[in-house]
């Protein structure tokens, strides 16, 4: 389905992505005392809803999701998801001196991974809204720790019951700590047509010269 | 035995039939809701994973709007009732006979607290929704696996009519 978008508008959607992705990517850097933070390109798909989940991999593995839906000029959801080591070691970061009894997330890791999905987002939109001068709210984050497929199925499906097209842009990140230990993890955004036609068009307000 | 045993994968919106001696296989089944139609007499059976409930709005023009679908290659099983009515008939046109189908419903579960806004969420009306359909076509629900906050795998054998769900946490 490549007549939905064109390819220049794609790529203008993927830059926008990566200018939120760097933000984000910077805050998470801040946030964990310092340490680096490796983004990769965005990635993205577009197509109907129920083909998503071809488009990501692990899918039957266990991932720890934080979920924050967008509001405002342009509704979507941000995804930032973590293997279930790779949060678990975030967490640690997070809740430095946390001693815990077993080697799962508690209620002070996931309230910890939720205030970074509060972080980022908000650093996000912060500099999407000034940039697209569009109105970006965020709702307040949520948890889940299951399959990886399952949680997709249940955030595209949301997606899906007002639109059948979805557009999603994944970002690759990895955190490198002091000892050279690379955490992998995944950034997410998701949007129906209608909030990407309104990013277009805000694009075109301010890069068109009258 | 299930030493020849045909394994079929449905993704997301697909459906599948089959006589024993296949196994249908779905994965990742979070708000969706996998409908299974089992005929134990006949040795026949489907699975469908539906994805929303029902459709939107009921179109204006019913036969423009199937015909816009068909060419744009609509998946199969995306509104859950419709599903429950096709996967019926496809079960039927192998050889299965309605009086002696059994359904399973699994999965229809809510992975996070405000995504849908209301309590139940839409897992919960996905599931309704089969329910409803089933009832309408006259096919008892033998058991159900739906609800909480987990996420499911489900692999249907249709030669023992049994499914095994999967969770991972």
């Amino acid at each position: 389905m490549t007549d939905i978008i064109s390819q220049f508008e794609k790529d203008q959607l993927i830059e926008v992505i990566n200018i939120g992705a760097s933000k984000a990517a910077t805050a998470l850097a801040t946030l964990i005392g310092g340490k680096k933070v490796v983004i990769q390109p965005p990635e993205a798909f577009i197509d109907s809803a129920e083909k998503a989940p071809a488009f990501l991999d692990h899918l039957q593995e266990v991932e720890t999701v934080v979920l924050l839906k967008f509001l405002g000029d342009t509704p979507g959801v941000m995804l930032l998801s973590f293997p279930s080591q790779s949060a678990l070691k975030l967490a640690s970061y997070l809740t430095q001196g946390h001693k815990k009894q077993l080697p799962v997330l508690d209620e002070l890791d996931r309230s910890a991974l939720c205030e970074t999905g509060n972080v980022l987002s908000g650093a996000v939109i912060a500099s999407l809204s000034k940039f697209l001068d569009l109105n970006i709210l965020q709702s307040v984050p949520d948890t889940a720790t299951d399959m990886f497929g399952s949680i997709i199925d249940a955030v595209v499906v949301e997606l899906a019951e007002n639109s059948g097209v979805i557009l999603a842009f994944r970002v690759k990140l990895a955190i490198i700590d002091d000892n050279n230990e690379t955490v992998p993890g995944q950034l997410f955004f998701m949007f129906e047509p209608k909030s990407t036609d309104k990013i277009l068009a805000a694009l075109k307000n301010k890069f068109t010269i009258t | 035995m299930n030493m020849a045993a045909e394994i079929i994968t449905i993704n997301m919106a697909e459906m599948a039939v089959g006589s024993d001696k296949t196994l249908i296989r779905t994965a990742s089944l979070g708000s969706c809701v996998a409908i299974v139609i089992h005929d134990h007499k006949n040795q026949v059976g489907g699975m469908a994973h539906a994805m929303l409930p029902s459709r939107k709005s009921a179109p204006a023009d019913v036969v423009e709007e199937a015909r816009r679908n068909i060419k744009a290659k609509e998946a199969v099983a995306k509104y859950a009732d419709e599903s429950a009515i096709r996967l019926v008939d496809e079960v039927e046109k192998i050889g299965g006979k309605k009086e002696s189908m059994r359904a399973k419903l699994i999965g229809g579960s809510k992975m996070f607290r405000f995504l849908s806004g209301d309590d139940y969420g839409l897992g919960w009306r996905n599931a309704e929704s089969a329910r409803k359909q089933l009832l309408m076509l006259g096919i008892p629900i033998e058991s159900e696996d739906v609800g909480g906050t987990v996420g499911r795998s489900a692999e249907f054998n249709i030669e023992t009519g049994l499914v095994e769900v999967t969770t991972v946490i």
